[in-house]
């Protein structure tokens, strides 16, 4: 059927943009004062580029990938447990984002490298949200200390994939036609 | 870079166990680790490593998936340690804002995070990827009522665990090139390191789409679609795993039972 077979692209695009994030797992960007992981990176490229389901999308495999066992998870980790482990609100935060932040991107005709950046910040802000919150419920932390553990040290490194990843995207954003 | 998680065969008796048991078994041992008090997880704890240890992964392997999270490990057992909101016991170093209840409390966390550690390892270390692959379609099943492409989402999960591999493979060999033209992302300043990062990932980036582009055209070649579609791996409820259920349940409501008389 010619309708089934339009969204092949998507798929398969989505599947990349997902194993991508993994990989991101092992591609380190040297920044201070924590060095940090291509993971939102890639994410936050994913959504802009592919738009909110499929970027969503992307990151529900990329979430798949990690509970099927590859250590793709932030610091080498891998499994189901760790999705209700401390830092799995983070995760379940990267679904999300990635559709608000897709959502948000192609809201715009011709997006800019400035409003790319202000989606990415908003769906930075989603993610340190159910992150902090999953932390803090887990951890048995109050707000504030999670805030302190799970956000603060990687704030200056979020930022910088952040205006990194909006000057690929507006590099990119003729390129896939899906 | 593949040595923690990964799937090694063996022959023991939790290997033939149901993808699908295994990872039910995981779900409910992760959730009842993170609401039961310290004594029963402590118990579970010493119950999981040996089980792990029984069925041929060594300590080293747990060793190794615990190394790279041991920043996080530290930064947990602190932030309970240092900031303890609640002061029990005697103090320790008052003015650092030590107590022995925030010690303890930095422990307990710690081990947890531990035991959900050697819970994941031994599912993901017993089960072929496949074989999970298989358990998690089979879970999402009932997904399908709300028009969530079940299906699909089994695809593109194979997709992405064959071509990750790939792509780390693409990423080292522009690396190498940038590395031979005098590059790299060890050198310089930040400025430079910036630019260079932006060309190894423009790099991946467009040979991701070009991959993409090929692999959905040779897809629509061979004429895929979507929709319902057999698999090479056929899961299969035995008598090992009616009899392996019986147990796990018996320990969950023992340590259950445990757990409400400690509380």
């Amino acid at each position: 059927m010619p309708a089934d077979r339009k969204p092949i692209k998507g798929i398969v695009y989505a599947a990349l943009f997902g194993a991508l994030t993994a990989a991101g797992a092992f591609i380190i960007i040297p920044v201070p004062p924590v060095p940090i992981t291509a993971q939102t990176f890639f994410l936050n490229v994913a959504a802009s580029l592919l738009g909110g389901p499929l970027g969503a999308t992307s990151q529900f495999i990329y979430v798949m990938l990690g509970v099927v066992g590859v250590p793709v998870f932030a610091g080498g980790k891998a499994g189901l447990g760790v999705l209700f482990g401390p830092t799995g609100g983070y995760l379940i935060g990267f679904i999300v984002a990635a559709f608000v932040i897709g959502i948000l991107a192609k809201m715009k005709k011709d997006t800019g490298v400035f409003w790319y950046i202000f989606s990415m910040l908003i769906g930075m802000v989603i993610i340190d949200a159910f992150g902090t919150i999953q932390l803090s419920l887990v951890a048995a932390l109050s707000l504030k200390k999670a805030f302190g553990v799970g956000v603060l040290p990687f704030l200056p490194g979020d930022i910088t994939k952040i205006v990194l990843a909006a000057i690929v995207s507006s590099k990119l954003k003729g390129r896939i036609k899906i | 870079m593949y040595d923690t998680g990964t799937f090694i065969a063996g022959q023991t008796l939790i290997y033939k166990l149901d993808p699908r048991v295994k990872l039910a078994f995981t779900v409910t041992l992760s959730i009842f680790i993170l609401w039961a008090s310290p004594l029963p997880i402590f118990s579970l704890g010493v119950i999981l490593l040996l089980t792990a240890l029984t069925n041929g992964i060594t300590l080293r392997t747990v060793g190794q998936s615990v190394r790279p999270l041991l920043l996080f490990i530290i930064l947990i057992f602190l932030a309970h340690a240092l900031f303890a909101s609640e002061v029990e016991g005697a103090l320790f170093v008052s003015y650092l804002g030590i107590s022995l209840g925030g010690i303890q409390g930095g422990f307990i966390a710690v081990w947890r995070f531990l035991c959900l550690i050697v819970a994941a390892v031994l599912l993901t270390m017993t089960t072929a990827p496949s074989r999970l692959v298989a358990a998690i379609k089979y879970f999402l099943h009932p997904l399908k009522f709300l028009r969530v492409p079940v299906e699909d989402i089994a695809v593109m999960i194979t997709l992405a665990l064959r071509m990750m591999p790939a792509l780390l493979l693409q990423k080292k060999k522009i690396e190498r090139a940038q590395i031979a033209r005098g590059g790299g992302l060890r050198r310089f300043g930040l400025w430079v390191r910036a630019k260079y990062f932006l060309s190894l990932v423009l790099g991946v980036l467009l040979g991701t789409f070009r991959r993409a582009d090929e692999l959905a055209l040779a897809m629509e070649a061979r004429a895929y679609a979507r929709g319902e579609r057999t698999s090479a791996v056929e899961l299969k409820i035995r008598q090992v795993d009616y009899l392996a259920i019986l147990l796990f349940c018996l320990m969950i409501i023992i340590f259950i039972a445990l757990n409400l008389f400690l509380s």
